[in-house]
This record gives structure tokens, C-alpha cells and sequence, in this order.
């Protein structure tokens, strides 16, 4: 019993390892029904095919065919020989027409042979002179007119009996063809009948024929579905729970539940994370990932998703021209500047050269003047030092008229300068202007178009990639502490389930996966942090709390458990064996179905210290029937729902707090 | 020693309270906390955000003042419940 009972225990951490909201039981009784469900499905499906072409068999069209075959034949047996008889008939009056016409024809030349001859005496009455001749040809005449009236009313009842004998030719001969017709079709009919007759498939119902198809087809798709149903049961590790119960507690031979553990390995083996060992290592993960989901969800709450600040194409054109701007600006104002110190006289200081200048050239006009008047004052006699005077004087001058120019020179850099500054002014920073508003234009009719669309200012696409992105973080977090709350790595379960079962597994269970994901790989969780969001920092460096001290903790108790009787009657060694509350035995958590359900249930004991006394498979051996008793307890505790109730009552205290706080300030 | 939830801490100043929920924010940790009476009765009007000090083997806890500080734990403390 003790030894059934550890299986059932770590085939039970297996499970939890999967983290499953179903129910093997509910999953058991699913599988019943869907396989009662799969079979009426199937039995349905073959008696519409067995009888779907006997019911569909329309035998009374088949019949009325055979009918219509023989009275078709008859019918075309009779219009065949009244056809002939009509043929004879006709041939019979084709003849009679060919007498008569020859007959009417004789009549007609003879007709003309006594128009000839009473013409012809008539024409030698005129020429004779001869009484007794006239009255030969006269008699004649009169002989020939009788004989020839005679032949008119002749002719004129042959031509009647012509005419008639004609208008009965074609009345047969509209008959006939009437007859052929109707025969052409009749045959028609016969072959067409007689087609249908040679081909059972023309009588099938093909309507019903295709509504039993139609079924068929309904009730494949159904089968198919509820097949992929079956299939998803099968692979649920509570489901393969429920069997590999089954076979450990009908003591059959254990080897009987190796496939149903091996799927459930197999499935074990791929939850993220679980491979990883529970040490800093995952701990330090864990503080990263929720660092930086709590870092990313806080950034995403500052974000407006306003779509002019959104990543877009509009927005690189924007940032560009607003570059671009700062640059003209910029070079604008430089410009400004030195036009500016061009005409205040700040660059070479024209003004005070110019003083300057004039003093000089007053100085040395004055001079010029003292030569002058020394000149005049020397009388001519003195030769030389009138010429030394003269030559004095004209250098003077000279250096008079050198001065003018060279103050004229800088008058002329000024003005030089001034036309520049001038040209400055007028057309490079017009340019610059032009360019600065150009460009605000364009901006200004970016901002419009984005501001003009109907989806309205969010950028819905940006929004829902955060969301994604913080959907991953918090997924990790999840998984990191899903992973926490077991002590040990499913690879350590197996060894101890191999050992109690006396079977190998780890022969059949892909053990490079395992040993591929035993290691953690770090993820950069930097690039979801912000230059306002802390560093992230390891366990290890605590550096920061050095300065800080608050209330020191003196003793923390976990939350007193209160008793609860077993629950599973099919485990009797509970009450028989005395319970050791104080020995607190290893308790999982209930699965989180979210991170955030993790370690919040106020009414579940956990001890953290019993898993880390937990290291050896020894020691998880040693578990005693209690702490299997006692952790079926706690799941049952779990379930109940006045949690919500009383995390309602907490959010609302928060709430409160929030205010409070909000009310201080 | 780390604080852990559902547990009762009795502070130095004899105050005691119990450990609803953790959160980690900043590379600190913060706890939510309840007051709890000499009969260990949850006094709910007594609601606070403490940050987790630990000196070698000393645990102090602060209670978080900072108005931003404790919206930002709220919200995801709250949204842990």
C-alpha cells in the first residue's frame, strides 16, 4: 500500500507539473460518450450507404419505360405499314397524274391542230371565189368548230380530273411526311427509352441519393471533429493519469502503464522551464522576468498610443523635417548673426579704422602744412634746403594721397561687406525661410491626414503589439512560477517512479530534450526596461536596502490550517495512522491559472522550508501516508470559492488605501 | 529570511500583520499587508504596502509612503487578486 501510495504521489507532481484546469474523471466519462457517440455515428453513416441505392431505386419509372418501350414499337409497327400503304397510294396516283396529263396534253394539240385548220380554210375562204369551194371549207369549218368544242368540254373535264389527282398528291404527300415525322420520333422515343432501360443508374432518386450524402458527409465532419476530440482526451495528462490509476490500483502489472507514463513524461518534459532545476538560478530569472513585465506594463500605462506619436512613416517624415528645421533654423540664426556683426560694425571695426585714418591724414595735412609754410619761409637763396623741403613736401603729399586711397580701400571692403550682408538677408536666409515654412507645411499636412482619420487617434496596431509583448512577459512569469513551486525536476520523479514501479522509462523518454532544457537561458529582459525603470539587479546585489532599515521583523508564522477530515475514502491508511501536523509535509500550491494567483490564497499552509528539506529522493520517499492524505486536503481547500469573496474584500481595501493616500497628500 | 505570503509577522514594534501578497518591482520586493489583532483577527481597515529589507539575517520592513510608488504597487498588486 505504501508503495502504491508514493507512485500515486509523484505520478500526482507529474500532473501538477502539466498544470491543468481538467478533470480525468470528467474526461473518463467524456471519452464513454463520444465513443457511444463515434459508433452512432458510424453505424449511421454504413446503413445510409447499405441502403441508400435499394431505397433510392425508382422501379415504377423503370416500368413505366417498359411500357412506353413496347407501346412505342407497336405504334411505330403500325405507322411503318400505314406508311407504306400511304407510298403505294401515292405511286399508285403519281401514275394516274402522268396518264392524265398526257392525255390532257394530247387534247390540247389536238385542240391546236383544229385551230390551225379552221384558220388556215378560213384564211383560203377569203382568197376563193368559188361558191362551191366556200361552202366546202365553210362546212368544214363549221365541222371542225363542233369537233372542237366537242374537245374544250373534253379537256376541260381531264383537266378537272388532272387538277384533282394533283391536289390529292399533295395532300398525300403532306400526309407521308406528317407520317415520317411522327415516325422519327416515335423512334427517338424508343431509343431514349431503351437507353434508359440499358442503364439501372438513370432510376436511382439521385435528390434523395445526394440528401444521404449530404448526411454522410454531416457525419464524417462530426466524426472527424469528435475523433480529434478523442485524441486531445487521450493526450491530457489527467486523462493518462486516470488510466495509469487504473492500472496501479488493479495491481496489473505495472509495465501495462509504461505507454500512458511515457506519454505523460513526454508531456511533462515540455513544460517551459520545468526542466531547469528549482535553484537562484530560476529565482534570479524569475525577479528579471517580473522586473521587466512590471517595468513594461507600467511603461505601456504612460503610453497615449496617440498616432502622431506612434512609429510610423509619418512619424520618421515628421522627426526628418523637424531635423531639418533646427538645422535651417539654426543656420538661420548663424547668418543673422553675422549680417548682425556686420552691421554694427563688430567684425573688422570699419568705424574706428576710419577715425583713425582721418586723424592720421589731419595730422599730415597739418604737417604738410607746417612744410608748406617752411617752404615759403625759406628764402630761394638757400638752395639746398629749399629742394630738401621741396622733396619733404611732395612726400608728403604723396603720403597724403596714399592714405586717402587706403581709407577709401576700407570703405570699399565695407561696402562690400554690407552688399554681402545685404545678399544675406535678401537670399540665402529667404531661402532658409522658404525652406523652414515649406517644411512646416508639410508637417502641418502629415498632422492633418493622421488627425483626419476615421479609426480616430490611437495607433490600435502599436497598442496591440505591447500587448503581445507584456502577454509574453507575464507568460513567462507564469511559467517561472509554475516552475517554483516544485522542488524538484520531473527527471527526478521518474528515477523514483522507475524504482517503486521496477520499470525503466528513461529508456523511452527523450532525454537530450531533457538535458537541452535543463539550463536556463536567460532572456534580454533589458530592452523592455526604460531609462526611468530600475536596473535589473540579481539577488545577490542588495547593495541598495544598506541604506535603508525599517521595522525588523521579529517571527513569522505561517497561517494555522484548520483541520479538515480526509476527503478520499479510497485511502484508509489516513485515519489509522497518526497525523503529524507538526512535521509539515510538502505541499504544492494549486496550479496558478495566471502568475497572479500564485501565493495568494491566505487558507493554503505553505511551507517553502519543506520543499528545500525536500532534496532527495529519500526524503520524498519517505513521505508517509498522511502528507499524501494531507495534500489531497489542501487541494480540496483550494477549490473553495470564498477566496474570491475575501480578494473582493481586499481589492476594496486597496481601493481604500489608495484614497487614503491620495487624501494625505 | 525573505518574507513569504500567508504567513503572520510580528514586528519589533509589536504590531502584527498578515502577508496577503508579494509583488517585485524595482529589483525590491513588496509585500501587501493586513493588520491582524492579539487574536490574530484581521483588522481590514489596517491595509499596507511594505518593502522587504534584509540585513544578513535580520528582516525589516518599511511601509511604502511614496503616493506613485504605492498607485503603481496597487494596481499590480491588485490585479493579482
Amino acid at each position: 500500500m505504501d508503495n502504491k501510495l508514493k507512485v500515486l504521489w509523484n505520478l500526482d507532481v507529474l500532473v501538477k507539473m502539466c498544470r491543468l484546469k481538467s478533470d480525468g474523471p470528467s474526461l473518463r466519462v467524456e471519452e464513454l460518450e463520444i465513443t457511444k457517440q463515434l459508433e452512432d455515428f458510424q453505424q449511421e453513416i454504413n446503413d445510409i450507404k447499405s441502403i441508400s441505392d435499394e431505397e433510392s431505386y425508382d422501379s415504377s419509372a423503370e416500368m413505366a419505360d417498359r411500357n412506353i418501350e413496347i407501346i412505342t414499337k407497336k405504334q411505330l409497327q403500325t405507322l411503318t405499314t400505314s406508311l407504306k400503304e400511304k407510298n403505294k397510294e401515292l405511286n399508285e396516283l403519281k401514275a394516274e397524274e402522268k396518264k392524265a396529263y398526257e392525255s390532257t396534253s394530247l387534247l390540247r394539240e389536238t385542240q391546236e391542230s383544229y385551230e390551225k385548220y379552221i384558220f388556215s380554210m378560213q384564211d383560203r375562204i377569203s382568197s376563193v371565189t368559188d361558191p362551191d369551194t366556200i361552202n366546202r371549207y365553210n362546212d368544214l369549218i363549221n365541222d371542225t368548230i363542233n369537233k372542237k368544242e366537242s374537245l374544250i368540254d373534253e379537256l376541260s373535264e381531264k383537266s378537272q380530273d388532272y387538277e384533282k389527282i394533283q391536289n390529292d398528291i399533295i395532300a398525300l404527300t403532306d400526309e407521308i411526311n406528317k407520317l415520317e415525322d411522327k415516325i422519327d420520333k416515335k423512334r427517338k422515343l424508343l431509343t431514349e427509352t431503351q437507353t434508359n432501360l440499358g442503364n439501372k443508374e438513370n432510376y436511382i432518386d439521385k435528390t434523395k441519393k445526394e440528401k444521404n450524402n449530404k448526411r454522410i458527409a454531416e457525419l464524417e465532419e462530426q466524426v472527424e471533429k469528435i475523433n480529434n476530440r478523442l485524441e486531445e482526451i487521450r493526450k491530457d495528462p489527467k486523462y493518462i493519469e486516470t488510466k495509469i490509476k487504473d492500472i496501479i490500483n488493479s495491481d496489473a502489472d505495472p509495465i501495462n502503464a509504461k505507454p500512458y507514463l511515457v506519454d505523460l513524461i513526454n508531456i511533462v518534459i515540455r513544460q517551459p522551464y520545468i526542466n531547469a532545476p528549482d535553484d537562484n538560478k530560476l529565482e534570479e530569472e524569475l525577479l528579471k522576468a517580473t522586473q521587466a513585465r512590471d517595468a513594461f506594463a507600467s511603461e505601456i500605462d504612460k503610453k497615449t498610443y496617440n498616432i502622431l506619436e506612434a512609429n510610423t512613416p509619418e512619424k520618421t517624415r515628421i522627426s526628418f523635417l523637424e531635423t531639418r528645421i533646427k538645422k535651417w533654423q539654426n543656420e538661420y540664426e548663424e547668418l543673422q548673426a553675422k549680417v548682425s556683426v556686420v552691421d554694427q560694425d563688430q567684425q573688422f571695426n570699419y568705424k574706428e579704422k576710419e577715425q583713425q585714418l582721418s586723424e592720421m591724414i589731419n595730422i599730415m595735412q597739418a604737417d604738410l602744412l607746417e612744410y608748406e609754410k617752411a617752404y615759403q619761409g625759406t628764402p630761394d637763396s638757400n638752395i639746398s634746403l629749399k629742394a630738401s623741403l621741396k622733396v619733404s613736401l611732395d612726400e608728403k603729399r604723396d603720403d597724403i594721397i596714399e592714405a586717402e586711397k587706403i581709407a577709401a580701400a576700407f570703405r570699399r571692403d565695407e561696402a562690400e561687406d554690407i552688399q554681402e550682408a545685404s545678399h544675406t538677408i535678401k537670399v540665402d536666409c529667404e531661402k532658409l525661410n522658404e525652406n523652414i515654412l515649406n517644411a512646416q507645411k508639410e508637417i502641418e499636412k502629415i498632422r492633418d491626414r493622421l488627425l483626419a482619420k476615421k479609426s480616430g487617434l490611437i495607433d490600435i496596431s502599436s497598442r496591440n503589439r505591447d500587448k503581445e509583448v507584456l502577454k509574453d512577459l507575464a507568460q513567462t512569469v507564469i511559467d517561472l512560477k509554475h516552475r517554483r513551486q516544485f522542488p524538484e525536476t520531473p527527471i527526478d520523479v521518474i528515477k523514483r517512479l522507475e524504482e517503486q514501479l521496477g520499470i525503466t522509462l528513461t529508456d523511452s523518454i527523450d532525454l537530450n530534450y531533457i538535458d537541452e532544457t535543463k539550463e536556463i537561458e536567460s532572456k534580454d529582459y533589458n530592452q523592455y526596461l526604460t531609462s526611468e525603470s530600475p536596473k535589473i539587479t540579481t539577488i545577490q546585489e542588495d547593495d541598495v536596502q544598506e541604506l535603508k532599515r525599517g521595522i525588523r521583523v521579529l517571527t513569522e508564522d505561517a497561517i494555522e490550517q484548520p483541520e479538515t477530515p480526509p476527503v478520499e475514502a479510497e485511502i484508509p491508511s489516513y485515519n489509522d495512522e497518526p497525523q503529524t501536523y507538526d512535521e509539515e509535509p510538502p505541499v504544492y500550491d494549486e496550479e496558478p491559472q495566471t502568475d497572479e494567483e500564485t501565493n495568494q490564497n491566505p487558507d493554503i499552509i505553505v511551507d517553502d522550508n519543506t520543499f528545500e528539506s525536500l532534496e532527495t529522493p529519500d526524503q520524498v520517499d519517505n513521505i508517509d501516508d498522511n502528507t499524501a492524505n494531507l495534500y489531497e486536503k489542501v487541494n480540496v481547500n483550494d477549490e473553495k470559492s470564498d477566496n474570491i469573496d475575501e480578494n473582493e474584500a481586499i481589492a476594496n481595501e486597496l481601493d481604500k488605501y489608495i484614497e487614503q493616500i491620495h487624501q494625505e497628500n | 529570511m525573505s518574507l513569504k505570503t500567508n504567513t503572520i509577522i510580528s514586528l519589533e514594534n509589536n504590531e502584527k500583520y498578515v502577508v496577503l501578497n508579494e509583488t517585485m518591482y524595482g529589483g525590491v520586493k513588496y509585500f501587501l499587508v493586513m493588520g491582524v489583532d492579539e487574536n490574530k483577527d484581521i483588522i481590514p481597515t489596517n491595509v499596507a504596502i511594505v518593502e522587504e529589507i534584509i540585513d544578513g539575517s535580520d528582516t525589516y520592513v518599511d511601509r511604502v509612503k511614496d503616493p506613485e510608488l504605492i498607485i503603481i504597487l496597487t494596481r499590480i498588486l491588485k490585479s493579482q487578486i
